[in-house]
């Protein structure tokens, strides 16, 4: 653990981080083929704080140093809030002790590029990765397509609800369940993009308060609610579903016709990193294709279109993403939680 | 000769033999000069200033860098201090009089079975809160088993569990078990005769418990009541998970909120600031103790313990009602925790075919599990020892010898049980490169010995309260220095209590979540932060096997203590 | 040689109550000392300023000739060289009878040895033999307190300070190890201080006995002294429960105030001028004739003699008739044998006292 400074004042790394990010920016990325012409890296190490679960991001690690040996990755692994704590205790008493993020959604990322605590850096063959999830300032880029989704228990179910609408139906009345948008950063996102999409809005969540949604810790226990029967409706980020289908629960997914409000899990890099080289190799890896193919292994839907979607996922062409502009949301969001407490209540 | 001139009274010498003067053996000393037992106190001041000041100034340093009152009043915080303060007293009330009860009818009745019912009634403290609510959730949420047998016999469902009520069942089921342990120490330290005194005046059986063993009980109830109230108030699990749906806010979730929405600027300061909300409610939980225990008496040193109550008529129905509620809080969710544990998914219907080994192989063979277990066992042991260590001295000094700042010595090993996992992590970390622990596993170590070293010292006062002071006057005569003394009479009497108080930190701390999610190094692993990931992953059987697993093995454990102590 | 001496001791406590006030007192060597008064009287202060627990305000404590306790000193109870035996015994329950009697033993270091063959020794003399290994909670009271006294005079104390060491054990017990006690003492040797509420165990067990009342001594004496010679009306009163009249020596008779009750100076001891004052009458100096003037109000019967209260125009007087018991309720004439009178000019506080000890005495 002796890579960090812990003396370093914070001041030098926001200087160097900026000095960084100016030459970045100005120099684009070499237009290289990374599948065939990855350069091995020296030794080095870096630290990787994520919400992935750790038997996935374990695979990703692996995977990673089948391509770069030399690099050692400490994973540092917990929820999106606890590691807001950690990240924030950190620089409280000094730097952000890690080099690489790979968690939660872009207004975390731009929260943080704001405070000047991220390294500008786009990722290699940036031009095959779906542009919606690229940062254009360059400070972070989605890794995964996480939409949030309609699932439901198909021993409940007969005819499952193909819609955001369908679900103000009166028949689901008391079966619904969601995640808190106080809780869980994704919900948030989702309340200010159903409240910002035309054809739902204000009145399709208030329709959808009718029908009484038991509001759920996160997206685990609706996910677990549905499955089990408890609620056998639940809106819920798509991934999770697929992996309980596999496993054997009765439980399937819908994609809603109107589209699907989704996360992308951005990965960036911190401007204190004392491995910078090692890091954006990591980040390469991430949205490269030997990367994303092991996403969608893991069941997520990939940002790039060239590996395929996961098993019992639609095609990325059958799917209607919602892509709002992310400075609205970013200035609704806190009015959109409070009018969604307010219904829910 | 009398070596002083102004004795006028001296009386006929009559002796029957000559007795040769003897010298001074003891040198005198200057009045209030230090002695051992200062030393004591001041180590134990720095101990407490180093494991629970330093944290918790950084925390409320944190809080005081910019005044965030205003944001939080005008958010949820009034409402949210009103349903903790609700939520932990009557949490707290119920699990003392569940303790209470318990160990009345396990260690003074006859009550059938009663060995292994004490085991069974000791499982919640097994159990990982946030585990519990799950499991409790498939049992008595809306369309959980109890409830839809119900709504198949009657029509309606039997009881929500979301909301308030749920939430304080739920504190109440998780916290019993130490008021149990707390009062039945206590219990076993009340003489009989007491007992038999109040039948000889005529009381029943029944009213002489009440009458009289119950308000004997008195400090250890109150001693178990403020621990359990205290340390439900910075209970995050439960009120998370069955709070939160029917919108019940407490000051624990309210941090989590703030941390994790993302919708304040500062959220540490802010998350500080209800830390120090929570420590003052704590203080002030305190300060009524102190100010309701100040009456005490004492007890017969060496008395003879109490005597098996017969229930005679009353001791089946007891023995059925004692065994349908233990087993009714106990057993159903850890039924439900092996039907998950046993079931390869969350809504396989339960039959043969679909039973499978799988999560259970994969719960106990992942490294990371396994890395995991080792350091919780490690690390929750030596907290454990540390705790009983500094609790004894704290508990005993704090009770048996006189001094000013005893109150506050108490109070501020008292204090961290009230403030939430995620805030006293939050109080290391920020200390932790300075002090060169960080991302060690000292850290966590540092942060247990915070957080639970109130639990040793309550269960030590409680039974050190009824003692008779002579005990260490007696062996002050017999040549004991001040410290001696405390070493040997008041440690060594308090010895069991700390031992248990000890145990229950090692239960506690094994299971813990927040503080090590939080501490750990990357890389590195405890119990309960394996057992969280695997729900975080959706492999919530593989967490419920884990879950059940931990608790087996504890039971086993406190089995084979509960043996050896026979 | 002195083995306890105490001088001028006064203590007070912080919210200026008076605990003790101007002990002087010389214990001698071998010495079997009581301090008896009524609750408050400040004798277990004392015994606790003797034994250390207490650091009195002023005044000086030496034992043997070196200084315990001044203004500038206090040696801790533990470097005293004392024994002590408390109330409740305070035998300490996770240990066994053994171990708690050793313990002395091995703070002072004493080799094993000779440790064994000294608590061998002490469980002799106390009646302990075979009770080594037995867990103190399995004991009696009696028991107990044997353990307490073992303990307390295992390590050879100068000074064996009991306090109400007996008053928790029942009647025959008491007086068995009453017996015991002082045969132990005197053989050993041991200079005793003896804290008691029991007047007739002072008086059977001292040499001396203090009477101590509102912190300061009223008396010390010899018990056939204070029987016979009570310095004051309340000594007289707390130690033999004596009769209290106030009024005035006048022409040779003591008349009380407003009381039929006369007697000739010739039978009052003390003497003393024709003035104000008051006279105490031992139950033993009082006879009862056949008459009318008094009504009995309660007969005891005693070994020594029947305890009989009659109640003489308003006054309560306790009385000690051999012969025949009288009967409850029957009349009576009383006749004073012999009583000592005391002149008004004692201090302000024992007046008040004999004033609350008639009071008391009549109600």
């Amino acid at each position: 653990m002796n890579r960090k400074h812990y003396v370093a004042t914070a001041a030098t790394f926001v200087a160097l981080g900026l000095v960084l990010t100016g030459c970045t920016a100005a120099e684009p990325a070499p237009a290289e083929d990374t599948a065939t012409t990855v350069t091995q890296l020296d030794a080095a190490a870096i630290t990787v704080y994520t919400s992935e679960p750790q038997e996935k991001i374990d695979a990703i690690v692996a995977a990673y140093n089948e391509e770069q040996p030399n690099v050692t990755v400490e994973v540092f692994r917990a929820g999106t809030g606890d590691l807001t704590a950690r990240i924030e205790a950190e620089r409280t008493s000094g730097d952000v002790q890690a080099d690489v993020l790979l968690a939660a959604d872009s207004a975390t990322f731009e929260a943080y590029a704001s405070d000047d605590l991220l390294l500008a850096y786009t990722p290699a063959d940036v031009e095959s990765l779906n542009q919606d999830v690229v940062d254009p300032e360059g400070f972070y880029t989605g890794t995964r397509i996480i939409p949030t989704v309609i699932a439901y228990n198909t021993t409940a179910i007969d005819t499952p609800p193909t819609s955001w609408h369908d679900l103000t139906d009166s028949e689901y009345a008391g079966k619904i369940t969601m995640p808190n948008p106080d809780v869980s950063g994704a919900a948030a996102y989702n309340a200010a993009v159903w409240m910002n999409t035309d054809d739902l809005g204000e009145a399709w969540l208030e329709d959808l308060a009718a029908n009484k949604p038991v509001i759920a810790d996160s997206n685990g226990p609706v996910s677990q609610a549905v499955a089990a029967g408890t609620q056998p409706v639940g809106i819920v980020v798509d991934y999770l579903v697929r992996e309980l289908k596999a496993a054997g629960s009765p439980i399937d997914v819908a994609y809603p016709t109107e589209g699907v409000p989704y996360v992308s899990q951005p990965v960036g890099i911190f401007a204190s990193t004392d491995a910078q080289e090692a890091s954006e190799s990591f980040v390469d890896f991430l949205v490269s294709e030997a990367g994303q193919t092991l996403a969608v292994e893991q069941s997520y839907l990939p940002v790039r279109s060239d590996v395929g979607t996961p098993d019992g996922a639609p095609s990325m062409d059958d799917i209607t993403i919602l892509s709002p502009d992310l400075d609205l949301i970013a200035d609704t969001k806190t009015a959109a939680v409070a009018r969604f407490n307010e219904l829910f209540q | 000769m009398s070596p002083s001139p102004t004795a006028r009274v001296a009386g006929p010498v009559v002796t029957d033999r000559a007795r040769a003067p003897r010298s001074p053996r003891g040198s005198t000393r200057r009045a209030g000069r230090p002695d051992g037992v200062d030393a004591v106190r001041i180590a134990l001041w720095l101990v407490v200033a180093a494991v629970v000041l330093l944290p918790l100034g950084a925390i409320v340093w944190l809080a005081a860098s910019d005044n965030h009152l205003p944001l939080l009043l005008g958010g949820d915080i009034a409402e949210a201090g009103l349903n903790s303060l609700v939520s932990s007293v009557s949490s707290a009330i119920g699990a003392v009089v569940v303790g209470t009860a318990l160990a009345l009818l396990l260690d003074r009745t006859d009550l059938r079975g009663r060995r292994v019912l004490r085991l069974f009634a000791l499982t919640p403290l097994l159990v990982p809160p946030f585990v519990g609510a799950i499991a409790w959730i498939g049992i008595a949420g809306p369309t959980g088993s109890a409830n839809a047998l119900w709504t198949q016999w009657f029509g309606a469902p039997l009881w929500n569990i979301y909301g308030a009520d749920g939430v304080i069942f739920l504190l109440t089921v998780h916290s019993y078990p130490v008021a149990y342990i707390i009062v039945s120490a206590a219990l076993r330290r009340i003489p009989s005769d007491l007992e038999q005194a109040a039948r000889i005046s005529g009381a029943s059986a029944i009213r002489a418990v009440l009458t009289i063993t119950v308000p004997l009980l008195r400090p250890a109830i109150l001693s178990a009541f403020t621990l359990v109230a205290v340390g439900n108030l910075a209970d995050f699990g439960i009120p998370s998970i069955i709070g939160l749906p029917e919108r019940y806010v407490t000051l624990s979730t309210l941090i989590y909120r703030y941390i994790q929405s993302g919708t304040v600027e500062s959220p540490l300061e802010v998350i500080a600031t209800i830390g120090v909300v929570l420590l003052v409610v704590a203080a002030a939980a305190m300060v009524i103790d102190m100010l309701v225990s100040r009456s005490r008496w004492e007890l017969d040193a060496s008395a003879s313990s109490g005597q098996i109550l017969p229930l005679g008529v009353a001791r089946l129905p007891l023995t059925l009602v004692a065994w349908a509620g233990v087993l009714a809080i106990t057993l159903l969710p850890l039924s439900a925790l092996l039907t998950q544990s046993l079931l390869p998914a969350p809504g396989v219907p339960l039959a043969w075919e679909n039973l499978t080994l799988d999560n259970i192989v994969r719960a106990t063979t992942a490294p990371a599990t396994v890395t995991g277990a080792v350091n919780s066992v490690v690390l929750s042991v030596l907290a454990g020892i540390i705790c009983a260590v500094i609790g004894l001295a704290i508990g005993t000094l704090v009770t048996r010898t006189a001094a000013r700042s005893n109150t506050a010595l108490r109070t501020v090993a008292m204090l961290p049980q009230a403030i939430p996992g995620l805030v006293i992590a939050v109080g290391w970390l920020i200390i932790a490169p300075r002090i060169g622990l960080f991302n060690t596993p000292w850290l966590i170590l540092c942060a247990y010995v915070m957080a639970f070293v109130a639990i040793v010292v309550q269960s030590v006062s409680a039974p050190l309260r009824s003692t008779p002071m002579t005990a260490e006057e007696a062996a002050r005569i017999s040549g004991a220095s001040r410290l001696r003394a405390l070493f040997d009479i008041s440690w060594r009497m308090a010895l069991p209590a700390a031992i248990s108080g000890g145990t229950l930190v090692v239960l506690t701390a094994v299971r813990e979540l927040t503080i090590s999610v939080l501490l750990l190094a990357p890389g590195a692993q405890t119990l309960g932060v394996s057992i969280f990931s695997l729900q975080q992953a959706g492999a919530y059987n593989a967490a419920s096997a884990l879950s059940l697993i931990i608790t087996l093995v504890g039971l086993a454990g406190l089995g084979l203590a509960a043996r050896r102590a026979r | 040689m002195s083995s306890v001496t105490l001088s001028d001791v006064g203590l007070t406590y912080p919210d200026g109550t008076v605990g003790l006030s101007g002990i002087d007192l010389a214990i001698a060597d071998g010495e079997f000392v009581a301090l008896v008064g009524p609750s408050g009287s400040g004798k277990t202060t004392l015994l606790r300023a003797i034994a250390g627990f207490l650091r009195p305000t002023s005044g000086s404590i030496h034992l043997g000739d070196s200084l315990v306790a001044d203004a500038s000193t206090l040696v801790a109870p533990e470097k005293r060289e004392l024994g002590m035996v408390f109330q409740q015994h305070a035998v300490w329950p996770h240990w066994s009878v053994e171990r708690n009697i050793a313990y002395p033993l091995r703070l002072a270091g004493v080799p094993k040895v000779e440790r064994r063959a000294r608590v061998d020794e002490v469980m002799a003399l106390v009646g302990l033999e075979g009770f080594e290994k037995r867990n103190p909670t399995t004991l009696s009271g009696g028991q107990r307190q044997r353990v307490a006294l073992a303990r307390a005079i295992v390590g050879r104390p100068r000074v064996l300070l009991l306090d109400e060491a007996l008053s928790a054990l029942d009647e025959p017990l008491r007086d068995k190890l009453r017996l015991e006690l002082q045969t132990l003492t005197r053989s050993i040797g041991l200079t005793v201080v003896h804290v008691t509420h029991d007047r007739d165990e002072a008086l059977a067990l001292a040499d001396r006995v203090v009477v101590l009342d509102a912190g300061r001594i009223q008396q010390v004496g010899t018990p056939p002294e204070l029987v016979s010679s009570p310095v004051s009306p309340s000594v007289a009163t707390f130690l033999s429960d004596a009769t209290i009249f106030t009024g005035r020596l006048l022409a040779d008779v003591f008349s009380a105030a407003g009381h039929e009750c006369r007697v000739d100076a010739a039978l009052l001891e003390g003497g003393g001028s024709d003035g104000d004052g008051s006279i105490a009458v031992l139950p033993e100096d009082v006879t009862l004739t056949p008459g009318a003037g008094a009504v009995v109000m309660s007969s005891l019967y005693g070994r020594g003699g029947n305890d009989v209260v009659v109640d003489w125009k308003g006054i309560a007087v306790r009385c000690r008739v051999s012969g025949r018991r009288p009967l409850v309720g029957e009349s009576v004439d009383v006749r004073i044998a012999r009583a000592m009178f005391y002149p008004s000019r004692l201090p302000a506080a024992a007046d008040a006292h004999d004033r609350a000890a008639a009071g008391r005495l009549q109600g």
